[in-house]
């Protein structure tokens, strides 16, 4: 197994953020995890990344256990993160350069992940020069290059325009299909989620634990047309039906 | 109040819209942070020039000022000027300023630079310096002319001394606040691309600070200055400070109206040069001026 988050839970100071959280994620899936705002779907992913340790339990990627960061789980964040003062190319190769690999080697990964994003022909263009999206398959681009065991998406269409985000979502499922990398995603799209995961995960708030794990059936093959079938929107409905349930107790949790 | 009837009356054509609309005016001169017509900005800068130095220059004809001495028209501040280029005293005056300016402000980034990047970067650096700087900051520089005379003679080093250490509380503060503003997402995004933290520090934070430098650079050279004239007042045998300084001897108005605007066009100078540093090198930030 590629991710396996084992009983983990994460307080910050007497608030509880995660609560005993378990789930696994296997070799070269697409998964989603979904959750309405308070579920620390963020801090779930934050910590299997490294960036944030567990109260108690672990995070193994790949048997060993998560103790920092590391190129193994590249990540991919809602707000853009290029570096500005590097041209695109050298964002794609910041993480080859970092581990010391010649330029040579480090153009021809460049040269193939660009091709893989479609972003080729921007090869020596600012970050500051592109759109939104362009920017977001940098990002991706930047964090293959490192050939991760895992790609951790942290709501990464979030800040994108609704065009824009159906494009990404087409556009990141040729990608996992060719690289066959392995994908953790956050997001609070639901639509989204159905759509691009083999399998999603539904937190419940404040504390978030898993509430369901949910196997999604559609074609093997998805492409937009998907979303106008009868059993996408079935399949959609029941996750929007749970994460509505958790909304209700969440703002009920304000007003009392 | 919400008018019950007004679906009906809008219907029958009987309506009167509300008469407290209130409606944004257009003007020229006034629009809040956005640009004037070009041909109004030129004017504006011209004039802003050209109106002072009508003014002085009429002060000065009218014969306000008794005895006449004491204000000087423009030409023969300018007559002046040349005078003491010509003579070479103006240039070499220049030259020593200058290199003290430079000096002091590069020894004072020198310290500045690294310090300001470890306090702004670790908590440790913060929590260990701050309170020593936050103390030392507010004791004006100008201050501690007598103590670096003392300690370091009355060559160069104390005047370097002093725009050092004036410059220096500036730039490591704008230095650390800077690192700050940096996007604590940049900063994690490079761990998980597997940087360890002294690539973050080298390779992010550093060329991420750049801007941040010579805007710093660009405000402090302006203390830079103040402070190398008031070093060359206390002591010094050449420089701008000193020349004027000299001046008040022989009641030489004219000498110091020179200087002081050779002061005035120099920094204005550096300034502009680094404007156009900043935007010629640091196109990538998003807001470069």
């Amino acid at each position: 197994m590629s991710v396996v988050v084992d009983r983990v839970t994460r307080k910050f100071g007497s608030f509880t953020a995660l609560d005993t959280i378990s789930l696994t994620v296997d070799e070269g899936e697409l998964v989603c995890v979904v959750g309405a705002s308070g579920s620390g779907k963020s801090t779930l992913l934050r910590i299997v990344a490294g960036l944030d340790l567990p109260t108690s339990g672990e995070v193994r990627a790949n048997g060993a256990r998560v103790n920092g960061p590391g190129s193994d789980r590249g990540m991919v964040f809602q707000t853009y993160t290029l570096y500005p003062w590097m041209t695109v190319a050298a964002n794609v190769g910041f993480g080859l350069k970092l581990k010391g690999y010649p330029l040579a080697f480090r153009e021809e990964r460049i040269a193939y992940y660009l091709d893989v994003v479609g972003l080729s022909e921007f090869a020596t263009a600012m970050p500051k020069q592109l759109s939104g999206g362009m920017k977001q398959r940098v990002a991706i681009a930047r964090a293959l290059a490192n050939q991760p065991q895992v790609l951790l998406m942290d709501e990464p269409f979030g800040a994108l325009d609704v065009q824009t985000k159906e494009v990404m979502q087409e556009f990141l499922l040729d990608v996992w299909r060719r690289t066959g990398t392995t994908i953790l995603m956050i997001t609070h799209d639901v639509e989204e989620a159905v759509f691009l995961s083999q399998r999603i995960y539904v937190l419940t708030s404040s504390p978030g634990t898993v509430k369901t794990e949910k196997k999604i059936v559609l074609p093997e093959s998805r492409t937009y047309s998907v979303k106008q079938m009868p059993s996408f929107q079935q399949q959609k409905e029941e996750i929007f039906d749970l994460l509505r349930e958790e909304q209700r107790k969440a703002m009920q949790g304000i007003t009392v | 109040m919400v008018d019950p009837y007004a679906k009906h009356l809008r219907r029958w054509g009987l309506w009167n819209p509300p008469d407290d609309v209130v409606t944004l005016k257009r003007s020229t001169f006034w629009n809040i942070r956005e640009e004037l017509p070009k041909p109004l900005t030129i004017g504006l800068l011209v004039a802003s020039i050209a109106v002072p130095l009508a003014i002085w220059w009429a002060i000065a004809t009218a014969g306000i000022v008794q005895p006449e001495v004491l204000m000087p028209p423009p030409a023969q501040v300018w007559a002046k000027g040349v005078e003491l280029w010509q003579k070479g005293i103006l240039p070499e005056d220049i030259r020593y300023s200058l290199f003290r300016v430079l000096a002091g402000y590069a020894i004072g980034l020198a310290f500045a630079l690294p310090l300001g990047i470890f306090m702004g970067t670790f908590a440790t650096g913060r929590w260990a310096f701050e309170p020593l700087i936050g103390l030392l900051r507010y004791m004006p520089a100008p201050a501690f002319t007598p103590l670096f005379l003392v300690y370091l003679g009355l060559g160069e080093a104390p005047k370097i001394a002093l725009i050092a250490l004036g410059t220096f509380f500036f730039n490591t503060l704008m230095v650390m606040d800077g690192v700050k503003f940096i996007s604590k997402d940049l900063i994690d995004t490079s761990y998980t691309l597997g940087a360890n933290r002294k690539q973050v520090v080298a390779q992010v934070i550093l060329p991420a600070l750049f801007p941040t430098i010579v805007d710093a650079t660009r405000i402090n050279l302006a203390a830079a200055w103040n402070l190398v004239i008031v070093a060359e007042l206390l002591s010094a045998e050449q420089g701008l400070g000193k020349r004027i300084a000299l001046a008040q001897r022989f009641l030489g108005i004219d000498q110091m109206f020179a200087c002081l605007i050779v002061i005035g066009v120099i920094g204005l100078s550096f300034d502009l040069a680094l404007r156009a540093l900043l935007r010629f090198t640091c196109s990538w930030a998003e807001d470069a001026r």
